[in-house]
């Protein structure tokens, strides 16, 4: 970590973007925060990605957190870094409980596929415009969001989602009785 | 007045008379007698080859159980088959995923008649530590388990300990199909 270098991003992002930035504020570990709206994201990761003074060219990591039923919303984050001089940015999208969509930003960083993928599995929340929105980790036959705060981590609750998972597959009876061909089709889906 | 039975006991009785005479029952050599079952199960109990599946840690003990300290090839299951159509058993070594739960049920089921199941470890017993979405509590839910074997992970030796049970089971079950 330099020091307090990771600041300057913010700043000429605030000066560049004016009120499309809604809120911004200093991490606890000295990155810049940006609170965004979700229909500007695309226009100011583009314009991070390609400002000549910002060049945050690398989606360090994304991922998206559960604010709880007092909030009734969601974080999306996403942390951009410049390799050349370390300098990095946050930014922090809003997405409501009742209306959980985000644009994909696949188009300006291919690297985001996954990790959308990913998100929209574990949250429930859907990417608009994902060129593959199949499931990433979590298999076909599971509808739930798992990484929410509403999903059951333990006991009985836990068990209803097992056992739901086991009559699906049960009832499915997709493995049972097929033969080899289908298998390969699947295999080099 | 003769009673039901008496000639079946005087001809026991004769045989027994004519057996002491010659010194006990006479052992011709290279010939054996026993019931067809018993002879075909005797010969699969020290055959039985596993298929190759390794989901997690306990895989490393499955092959520390197969090379030469425990030495798996003294109850002849030393041959990993990589194809299940050529496999008995299916050691079911690691915490199974619901994602992988298809693919063990498949490999599962492309395995010939008769078939056997060890479900290693705590995991694939009854889901371990694992109290959350991904993993599956228990191979026994998609799976007929014949043997449990406990541990986290389990000694080979419990592993051999699993495998002998299955030959035990084996001996005792009746041949269908031969």
């Amino acid at each position: 970590m330099n020091n307090g270098f990771e600041k300057e991003p913010l700043k000429i992002l605030k000066n560049l973007m004016g009120e499309k930035v809604l809120d911004s504020e200093t991490g606890r570990d000295g990155v810049g925060i940006v609170f965004l709206d979700r229909n500007s994201l695309l226009e100011v990761v583009k314009l991070i990605r390609d400002n000549p003074d910002l060049q945050l060219k690398y989606l360090s990591y994304m991922t998206a957190v559960d604010r709880c039923e007092s909030a009734r919303a969601f974080y999306v984050i996403y942390e951009f870094i410049n390799h050349d001089d370390d300098s990095r940015i946050r930014l922090r999208v809003y997405v409501s409980e009742k209306d959980p969509w985000i644009p994909t930003i696949t188009s300006l960083f291919p690297s985001a596929n996954w990790h959308e993928r990913e998100m929209m599995e574990m949250f429930g929340i859907e990417v608009r415009g994902h060129p593959d929105p199949r499931k990433l980790l979590l298999p076909d036959w599971v509808d739930e969001s798992p990484l929410r705060k509403s999903f059951p981590h333990e006991g009985e609750e836990l068990w209803k989602f097992h056992e739901k998972v086991i009559e699906m597959f049960n009832e499915k009876g997709e493995y049972e009785g097929k033969t080899d061909d289908h298998w390969l089709e699947r295999l080099f889906d | 007045m003769a009673k039901r039975g008496d000639d079946v006991m005087k001809t026991r009785r004769r045989s027994e008379e004519y057996l002491s005479t010659i010194g006990g029952f006479p052992s011709i050599p290279g010939v054996s007698t026993t019931k067809l079952d018993e002879a075909i199960n005797w010969m699969r109990k020290f055959s039985i080859w596993p298929v190759t599946l390794g989901l997690a840690c306990c895989a490393i003990e499955m092959m520390s159980a197969s090379a030469s300290r425990f030495d798996i090839s003294r109850f002849g299951s030393e041959v990993f088959r990589a194809s299940p159509r050529q496999s008995d058993l299916m050691i079911v070594a690691g915490r199974v995923s619901w994602k992988m739960a298809p693919v063990v049920r498949q490999v599962f089921d492309q395995m010939p008649e008769p078939k056997w199941v060890i479900a290693m470890g705590a995991c694939s017993s009854c889901g371990g530590v694992f109290n959350n979405y991904a993993i599956a509590p228990g191979v026994d839910r998609i799976l007929p388990v014949d043997v449990y074997v406990p541990g986290c992970p389990p000694r080979p030796e419990a592993l051999l300990q699993g495998l002998l049970l299955i030959q035990e089971k084996l001996q005792k079950s009746k041949v269908q199909y031969w």
